[in-house]
């Protein structure tokens, strides 16, 4: 026990955050968003940003990506500043799907994905043999294989989802971030595209990052939970550990109820509010 | 998966769709057909076999003279402007992500256009005609600039660089119509018949003028080809891929200018190309900016060409400006590809 204890330790001290932010302020233009955030990313787990509309969870996650340039403090990417680094250095390490992006019209899902290439190619290389392997495994792992030739624009929400997911599976990154992947999307796509981010992370060990907004399922797919308001951390933690009422109340300003999942056991939100209740279900009042 | 053509060499690789080669291939057949055909038509008609001889240098004298002199320098010419002012549109095109961009619509040719009819209406007598061309590019480039400059807000949107350039090719029609009106009638008249867009009376001078130009942009559209596509996905994702999306922009905008400026410059305001060509070769290859490069540009060149032998031909003796076909031919058939895709 003392010996695993102390590996652990040694483990930490050793193994660097892939992705942390030290000091970070960020505004769009005279608005200050996010002031002075320390805040550090597990390596090879599944971190979420939950909070409400507006709270700075996006636009958190755009500087992790560079999307933004910070007005104070850094990003650190493997403990280098990432806006020292170049664009494609980053893109080799570092892979972001925004929220709802929309394809050229015509595009077709391979040439989506082979654009996951990019910034492992250059003007002589522009397709090498591990470009190939890597678009076709990406169209695998993605369930995409048999829609490869299909127009983006053909296909439903969530294949077109899972078409962009693979495009950046093909950047064949270490860290993964997605913003508000599910949206739009109905329950079965939903789960089926937490299920695929879930699996790549326990077999490829991929760090995620990603903003949700279905509180219940942060708490079933993540490791971490990192709950935002008003441009700072509330709280971070295991959702077992930090996903409960007062946590709900003071990020979302919202009662709730909170019990297990009867089938993950992970922390479940019940909102109160208005609705049909039925006789055998009485619930305590608030 | 779909049929790419691939090639690998050691240290160069590279892969494309396959029927995209078969389209651009029966498109190139199409292209020399056309210029064979322009140099057999005319006044005086040559039959091919004769134009065939000339062109090995084996022709007779007065063939020779038609053919090399009159019709070839023309025909290169039209197809010199039709595919510049073809790669220039999809480059706005693709800047812009909107297919609603063309150098006429944001302002490019209208800076041209302005800057040519000052210079016919204030200094052509003094300077002497052959100072056109570079008044003409510098209008444009001044265009460019003062569109980026004005869309500029802390980076360029493709929306602002679009709603900026309409503004400024309307102010600058405005300027043109005046300096029109204000001038002289045999200026204006000269002034009208550029604006129209014609190749009448092409010299190999002006092929050689032109030629350059090309040789320049046309290397430097391929080097930018794949951040092209890339930058097609949108600002976020291209970023996020490894791109400085205002750097590209600025490239672009830069770009698009050096290819039609020079074509404006020395065949006039042909209109509507940069519109229809990109459009046309997209319903002809893959998506992939390398591809619908070098198909666009043989669209144009086949349009305009096509155009200047339909006014050569039509209306003899009358040589009827290129620029009137190409928008009687191309805006029918503009319009009858947008008819047919509602089904």
């Amino acid at each position: 026990m003392s010996l695993s204890e102390h590996s652990l330790v040694d483990d930490n001290l050793l193994a660097q955050s892939p992705l942390e932010s030290v000091a970070l302020s960020l505004g769009y233009e005279k608005k200050t968003i996010i002031k002075s955030l320390d805040l550090v990313i597990e390596s090879k787990q599944i971190t979420v940003l939950v909070g409400g509309n507006g709270c700075g969870k996006s636009t958190l996650l755009k500087s992790f990506a560079r999307l933004l340039k910070p007005s104070a403090g850094q990003i650190l990417l493997n403990g280098a500043d990432i806006h020292s680094l170049s664009g494609k250095d980053v893109a080799r390490k570092l892979a972001i799907l925004p929220q709802g992006p929309v394809a050229p019209e015509g595009l077709t899902v391979e040439q989506l994905v082979r654009q996951g290439r990019y910034p492992h190619q250059n003007w002589l290389q522009s397709w090498t043999e591990e470009d190939e392997r890597l678009v076709r495994k990406a169209l695998q792992d993605t369930n995409m294989t048999e829609f490869a030739n299909r127009s983006i624009d053909a296909l439903s929400g969530g294949q077109r989802q899972r078409a962009w997911i693979a495009m950046a599976l093909a950047q064949n990154t270490d860290i993964l971030l997605l913003d508000e992947p599910t949206t739009y999307l109905d329950l079965t796509h939903q789960i089926e595209i937490l299920d695929l981010l879930f699996e790549l992370n326990a077999t490829q060990n991929t760090t995620i990052l990603m903003v949700l907004h279905d509180l219940n399922l942060a708490a079933r797919y993540a490791h971490k939970m990192i709950a935002i308001k008003d441009g700072t951390v509330f709280c971070q933690g295991a959702p077992e550990a930090i996903l409960d009422h007062d946590m709900v109340k003071a990020v979302f300003d919202m009662e709730c109820h909170i019990s297990a999942d009867p089938l993950f056991g992970t922390p479940m939100c019940i909102p109160y509010g208005k609705g049909r209740k039925l006789d055998s279900q009485a619930v305590e009042h608030v | 998966m779909s049929k790419f053509f691939s090639v690998r060499y050691r240290l160069f690789s590279f892969s494309t769709p396959v029927r995209s080669l078969w389209s651009m291939l029966v498109l190139l057949v199409f292209f020399l057909s056309i210029i064979l055909l322009s140099l057999c038509l005319g006044e005086e008609f040559i039959a091919l076999p004769q134009v065939l001889q000339v062109l090995l240098g084996k022709g007779g004298q007065a063939a020779q003279f038609v053919v090399e002199t009159l019709r070839m320098p023309r025909v290169l010419m039209a197809a010199m402007v039709g595919a510049t002012l073809a790669s220039s549109g999809l480059v706005l095109q693709s800047m812009i992500r909107n297919p609603l961009a063309s150098p006429d619509i944001i302002g490019i040719t209208g800076g041209a256009s302005a800057a040519a009819v000052c210079f016919l209406s204030f200094f052509a007598t003094a300077m002497g005609v052959i100072w056109l061309p570079v008044f003409a590019i510098a209008g444009a480039l001044l265009a460019a600039l003062l569109i980026y400059a004005l869309a500029w807000n802390s980076g360029v949107t493709p929306m602002r660089l679009v709603l900026v350039g309409i503004g400024i090719s309307s102010a600058m029609g405005a300027v043109t119509t005046f300096v029109i009106a204000a001038s002289p009638l045999s200026t204006s008249i000269t002034a009208y018949i550029w604006l129209t867009g014609s190749v009448y009376g092409a010299s190999w001078v002006e092929v050689k003028a032109l030629l350059p130009w090309l040789l320049v942009s046309w290397p430097l559209a391929f080097y930018l080809a794949r951040r092209v596509n890339t930058q097609e996905l949108g600002d976020q994702l291209a970023t996020g891929l490894g791109i400085s999306v205002q750097r590209l922009r600025l490239s672009l905008l830069f770009l698009s200018v050096i290819m039609a400026a020079p074509a404006i410059a020395y065949a006039g305001a042909v209109g509507f190309v940069g519109l229809i060509a990109p459009h046309i070769a997209r319903r002809l290859v893959a998506r992939s900016f390398a591809l619908l490069l070098p198909t666009s540009a043989l669209v144009g060149a086949c349009l305009v060409m096509l155009a200047d032998l339909c006014g050569r031909l039509l209306f003899q003796p009358l040589d009827i400006p290129a620029g009137v076909f190409v928008s009687a031919i191309g805006a029918p058939f503009f319009i009858y590809l947008l008819y047919r895709q509602r089904f």
